[in-house]
C-alpha cells in the first residue's frame, strides 16, 4: 500500500515548496521595506539612504518579478 | 439514438459540474483579496473568471483525466460518468450551501468511484490510486500550506514590522493582485481539464472519437472554459465569506502570505507532477497565516467543520454517485434512466433554490 506513494516527489515537495514560499515572502517584504524607507529618507532629506533603500526595493522587486515569471512558465509548460 | 441522447446529457451534466466547480472554487483565489479589500468583490471575481477562462486554453493534457488510475478504465461507461458527475455536483452544492470549501476534484473522484463500485463491484476500484491521488494529497496539501504560510507571515512581520502600517498595507494589497491572479490561472489550467477529460472520455466511449489517437475538439475546450469562467464569475459568496473572514480576520500581509505560500505549494507540486487541491492548499494557508500571528486568532470550530467536509467528500460523493447510477440502471434502458435521474436532480435543485429564494435573498457580494 505504501509503495503507491511516490516518496521521492513527496520529499522534494516538502522542502522545495517552503523554500519557494519563503523566497516570495522575503523578496516582497523587502520591496515594501525598501519603498517605505526610501520615501521616509527622501522626506527627511537623506538622499544617500533614499538611494540605498530604493536599490533594495529594485533588486527585491526584480527577484519577485522573476519568481512570478517562473511561476507562470510552470503553469504554461504543463 | 439512445446512446447519442445519453452522450448529450452527460456533456450537459459535465458542463453543469464545471459551472459548480467554478463558483465553488472562486473563493480559493479571491476570498483573501476581497476580505482585505485589496479588490472589490465584483472586480475580484471578474479577474478570476477571466484568468480561469484563459487558463483553460493553456494546457490540454487530457492524460490527466481525473479518474485515471483510480477506476479501471475499461469499466468506465457514459452512465458511470453520469452517476459520478451527479455525485460531485450534489456534494459541491451541499458544501456550498453550508459555506464549506471542499475539493471539487475529490468530489468528482468520489462520485465516479461510487458509480463504478455499484456498476462493476470492488474490483473496478484501484486502491493504490486512491491512496496516491486522494488520501496523501489531502493530508499533505493543507499541512504544508499551513506551515509555509505561517513561516512566510512571520518573516514578513519581522521585515516590515516597524514600518508605517499605511504603505505596508497598501503594498500587500497590490501584492495580492499578483498572487490572486496566479492562483486563478493555475486553477483554470487544472480544473477545466477535468471537464474536458470527462467529455472527451464520453465521446470516445460513444465512438465519436477514436480511442487510440484523438485531439480534444475545439468546442469541448471552449465550452469547458466558458462554463468554469461563468461559474467563477457568479461567485460562491458563502464560501468566499468563510474563507475570507470566518476562519481568521486577516490583514493584507496575512492575505498575501496565505495566497503566495499557497501558490508556491500548488505550483511546486504541479511542477513535480504531484497535483494538490487548490481548496485544501488555500484553506491551510489561511489557517497558517492566522495561527502564526496568534493561535487563538483562528476560529478552530470553523476550521474543524472544513476538515470534516474534506473527510466526508469522497464517501459522500461516492454514496450519491452510486445511488444515481443505481437509480439510472433501475430503468433498464440507459437513456430513459439518465433522462429520469437528470430531470429529478434538476427538479430537486430548483425546489431547493426556490425555497431559499422564498425565504429571502442569499448572501450577497456586499456581505462577503
Amino acid at each position: 500500500m505504501l509503495a503507491a506513494i511516490e516518496w521521492g516527489k513527496l520529499g522534494e515537495l516538502l522542502y522545495v515548496a517552503p523554500i519557494a514560499g519563503i523566497v516570495v515572502a522575503v523578496t516582497y517584504a523587502f520591496v515594501i521595506l525598501g519603498l517605505s524607507r526610501a520615501g521616509d529618507s527622501r522626506r527627511n532629506g537623506a538622499a544617500a539612504a533614499a538611494t540605498f533603500y530604493g536599490l533594495v526595493a529594485l533588486v527585491a522587486g526584480a527577484a519577485f518579478i522573476g519568481s512570478v515569471v517562473y511561476a507562470i512558465s510552470i503553469i504554461v509548460s504543463k | 439514438m439512445d446512446s447519442d441522447l445519453v452522450l448529450i446529457i452527460v456533456v450537459a451534466t459535465a458542463l453543469a459540474f464545471d459551472f459548480t466547480n467554478g463558483f465553488h472554487d472562486t473563493a480559493n483565489a479571491v476570498a483573501t483579496s476581497i476580505s482585505t479589500r485589496a479588490m472589490s468583490p465584483r472586480a475580484a471575481v471578474l479577474m478570476s473568471a477571466t484568468l480561469n477562462f484563459v487558463g483553460a486554453f493553456i494546457s490540454l493534457e487530457v492524460a490527466a483525466t481525473v479518474a485515471k488510475g483510480i477506476v479501471e478504465s475499461d469499466a468506465i461507461t457514459p452512465t458511470i460518468v453520469f452517476g459520478g458527475l451527479i455525485g460531485a455536483i450534489a456534494w459541491n452544492l451541499a458544501t456550498w450551501w453550508f459555506g464549506l470549501p471542499s475539493s471539487s476534484s475529490h468530489a468528482l473522484i468520489g462520485g465516479v468511484v461510487g458509480a463504478a463500485l455499484v456498476a462493476e463491484g470492488p474490483d473496478a476500484i484501484l486502491s493504490d490510486g486512491l491512496i496516491e491521488k486522494v488520501m496523501v494529497p489531502a493530508l499533505v496539501a493543507p499541512i504544508l500550506a499551513f506551515v509555509v504560510a505561517g513561516i512566510a507571515i512571520l518573516v514578513a512581520y519581522r521585515i516590515v514590522g516597524r514600518q508605517r502600517p499605511g504603505p505596508v498595507n497598501h503594498g500587500y494589497k497590490l501584492g495580492q493582485l499578483v498572487s490572486g491572479s496566479l492562483f486563478s490561472l493555475a486553477h483554470g489550467t487544472n480544473d477545466a481539464q477535468k471537464t474536458m477529460g470527462i467529455i472527451t472520455l464520453a465521446l470516445v466511449a460513444n465512438g465519436n472519437l477514436p480511442a487510440d489517437d484523438f485531439d480534444v475538439p475545439t468546442w469541448v475546450v471552449i465550452s469547458s472554459a466558458t462554463a468554469i469562467a461563468l461559474g467563477t464569475y457568479s461567485g460562491g459568496w458563502r464560501i468566499i465569506r468563510t474563507m475570507g473572514s470566518r476562519i481568521i480576520k486577516m490583514d493584507p500581509a496575512q492575505g498575501f502570505s496565505a495566497q503566495s505560500a499557497g501558490a508556491a505549494v500548488v505550483l511546486t507540486a504541479s511542477h513535480l507532477g504531484f497535483p494538490l487541491s487548490t481548496t485544501h492548499v488555500i484553506s491551510g494557508g489561511v489557517m497558517g497565516a492566522g495561527a502564526a500571528k496568534r493561535l487563538s486568532a483562528v476560529r478552530w470550530g470553523v476550521a474543524g467543520n472544513i476538515v470534516l467536509a474534506w473527510v466526508l467528500t469522497l464517501p459522500a460523493a461516492a454514496l450519491i454517485g452510486g445511488l444515481a447510477y443505481g437509480l439510472t440502471s433501475l430503468f433498464g434502458n440507459d437513456a430513459v434512466g439518465v433522462v429520469a435521474v437528470g430531470l429529478s436532480v434538476v427538479a430537486l435543485i430548483a425546489a431547493a433554490f426556490g425555497q431559499r429564494l422564498r425565504r429571502g435573498p442569499a448572501l450577497t457580494a456586499a456581505e462577503a
